[in-house]
């Protein structure tokens, strides 16, 4: 956790949302709340309507909120919309199936599912957006493709394995 | 009447299904796979039979254990619900055989209905318009080439068995072709286990409409009118409504004629659909006949006030349509959102885990047919559809403005959903003004990435931070269970310590 208390009775939390992180102070002022949100400041009264839905009342506005914690992920739902915010430090991923490091694109799974084909095959160059593999997931077909020209470097599953989200499944050497 | 209904499917049709039965007082059993134990169609059934491992072939598509369970339950009918072996020939043939009831059509309807490639000869035959395309399978990528150089890109490869969407790709140029057919062919095996496919030309833009058919075993046909649903993502549904905003009284009868001549020329029995794709014109093609109870059978329910899935069950105990075509009218407006386990900002990737909090939402002309609850995990084996949530109104703006707030109250937390995605959905102008057709989310929402409103973003922050004082000593939901919860600093520092339970 990248909170800490500053001083007695004032607790200082961060949120990390995609890139930016978030910085929120919380303290007891009477039957209310001070909460600032990067320095920008608001009076919240809150009452608990089960273990994870709060009404809150801000300057007479109403808002429901909905936390629910899994690991160090919260994700809360409020006015409709759900924002997933990550514990500073903890490990995530993009949304992208993507990520190149020094000219070598690893392909994860984007979601857990099953390889169903290899349509490269170790050693094998590929073109700009060829696709690799393809896994299937809730009987849908999701291919991933090279970011660019190059060589497959290495195939890091097989065909019909059970994969989870964000496994590694292979390594193109992109330019080579 | 019959005496037991086993219900061959899971998820939100099989707990539409269950609830039929139970009204008309027949008991209805469930089956379910190794992945489906704690699934809700299981618990709110009267019975229910395991029916072997979560992969589909071996469960859910295997007839000889469907029939199996049915005879383990001593059932005498069997409700296909929408998908799996619901539009099956060699299943409906299965069921009559060993003696059951098959809720649904003629396996002979089922046959030629159920074959894409078959029904556009029939149809064709009978005068229907149909869409320029292949009347047989398609065979090697090489032969495929000229036909598809005919036809003229784009086109669009189909599954001759299939529906829904599985099987389907549309080919741009003919570099794609051979990948795409094998694509096709592979969704195509999985999910209707027939690989067979072929080619039409694909129509930019049009509107998806679709009429409502139910005929007896006793010569009677009529429509239900139309649902449109030029909504779709992936070349499938997503937003359905009825009436459809496209049709004025002369159209709506005509393409109501059409419908039951479809019908009649594929000696239809039970409920079904047919699909039409109707051009700025105003001109109608006859795209296929879905022979099932439809996902989005809700809006009709709501705009005709009749029970389609019950009226199916009448109909296959050998009963009569309760109703004439003169009495059916439709009344008000329904909009159905299907919601899916998806991400719209990643290009509507599945998102398979735990649900971690669930509240649906209430309100007047609000219904929500739905297969999940708090704490279940969502299986990565089947179709993503979690839920459906229809809403009526005495006008469209009125169902609009109640779906607006319904998906606004909605709360699935754990998973991602289209939730947020539908709302901007149903709040576009176009959508607002039923500008719809095919291309709608293509159009309007390809660079979506579901931003989040600053304003909205610092209410979630101020929950989480209040989460964190308020909730710091309850334990924390885990999907996995891994890990111990990380520890609130409320619960070390004495003074302002609440809640701590251990």
């Amino acid at each position: 956790m990248g909170d800490r208390a500053n001083r007695l009775g004032v607790m200082e939390y961060e949120f990390r949302t995609g890139e930016t992180t978030r910085a929120v102070t919380i303290e007891k002022n009477g039957e209310r709340w001070r909460i600032a949100v990067d320095g920008r400041s608001m009076e919240v009264e809150a009452a608990c309507l089960d273990a994870h839905a709060y009404s809150l009342i801000v300057a007479g506005r109403t808002v429901t909120a909905v936390v629910v914690r899994d690991g160090g992920t919260r994700h809360v739902a409020v006015d409709g919309y759900v924002v997933v915010l990550e514990e500073p430090g903890a490990v995530g991923f993009t949304a992208a199936e993507e990520e190149i490091a020094e000219g070598v694109q690893i392909l994860r799974a984007p979601m857990p599912g099953k390889v169903v084909k290899i349509l490269v095959p170790e050693g094998e160059s590929v073109a700009k957006g060829q696709t690799v593999l393809v896994v299937e997931a809730m009987k849908m077909e999701h291919g991933l493709g090279a970011a660019g020209a190059g060589v497959v470097r290495k195939i890091l599953c097989a065909e019909g394995e059970s994969v989870t989200a964000h496994q590694p499944l292979a390594e193109v050497a992109i330019g080579s | 009447m019959l005496k037991k209904i086993l219900v061959a499917n899971r998820g939100e049709i099989a707990c539409r299904v269950i609830r039929a039965c139970r009204e008309l007082g027949i008991p209805a059993a469930a089956v379910y796979s190794e992945a489906d134990r704690a699934a809700l169609h299981v618990a709110l059934a009267d019975e229910a039979y395991f029916i072997g491992p979560p992969a589909p072939l071996e469960s859910y598509l295997s007839i000889e254990k469907i029939i199996a369970a049915a005879k383990q339950a001593g059932a005498d009918a069997i409700h296909p619900g929408y998908g799996f072996l619901s539009e099956n020939a060699a299943f409906a043939e299965a069921c009559l055989d060993a003696g059951f009831v098959f809720v649904g059509p003629t396996p002979q309807t089922l046959r030629l209905a159920g074959d894409k490639l078959g029904a556009r000869r029939t149809m064709a035959a009978a005068g229907i318009p149909i869409i320029p395309g292949m009347s047989a399978g398609a065979a090697e990528a090489r032969d495929v080439l000229a036909e598809a150089d005919r036809l003229g890109y784009p086109v669009i490869v189909k599954a001759a068995g299939g529906g829904g969407g599985k099987g389907m790709r549309v080919v741009a140029a003919p570099r794609e072709l051979e990948e795409s057919l094998a694509a096709a062919r592979r969704e195509a095996r999985g999910a209707f286990g027939d690989d067979t496919v072929y080619l039409e030309k694909y129509l930019a833009r049009p509107r998806h409409v679709e009429f409502q058919i139910m005929a007896d075993g006793h010569g009677q046909t009529v429509h239900l009118f139309e649902r449109e649903c030029s909504v779709q993502r992936r070349h499938q549904k997503i937003v359905e409504e009825s009436p459809s905003p496209a049709l004025d009284a002369d159209l709506r009868a005509r393409m109501g004629a059409a419908a039951c001549a479809v019908a009649r020329a594929c000696s239809y029995t039970n409920a079904g659909t047919v699909e039409f794709l109707l051009d700025e014109e105003g001109r109608f093609y006859f795209l296929e006949v879905n022979a099932r109870v439809q996902v989005e059978h809700p809006v009709t329910e709501l705009v005709t006030g009749v029970d389609i899935v019950k009226t199916q069950i009448v109909i296959a105990a050998g009963g009569r349509l309760p109703f004439r075509q003169e009495d059916l009218s439709q009344r008000g407006h329904a909009i159905e959102c299907r919601i899916y386990a998806e991400d719209p900002a990643t290009g509507f990737l599945p998102s398979a885990g735990r649900i971690l909090y669930l509240k649906e939402p209430r309100g007047p002309g609000v219904r929500l047919d739905g297969g999940i609850y708090s704490g279940w995990e969502v299986p990565v084996h089947y179709d993503p559809i979690l839920a459906k949530l229809i809403t009526w109104g005495a006008t469209r703006e009125e169902a609009g403005r109640r779906m607006e707030e319904a998906l606004r109250e909605y709360v699935i937390l754990g998973i991602r959903t289209v939730i947020p995605f539908l709302r901007e959905v149903i709040r576009h102008p176009a959508f607002a003004s039923g500008d719809t057709n095919t291309g709608f989310v293509g159009d309007h929402f390809a660079s979506w990435r579901g931003e989040v409103p600053e304003a909205v973003m610092e209410k979630a922050l101020a929950a989480a931070a209040v989460d964190e004082v308020l909730g710091g000593g309850r334990a924390a939901v885990s999907a996995s269970g891994e890990g111990a919860p990380a520890p609130s600093p409320w619960r070390t520092i004495g003074p302002w310590e609440t809640g701590r339970t251990g």
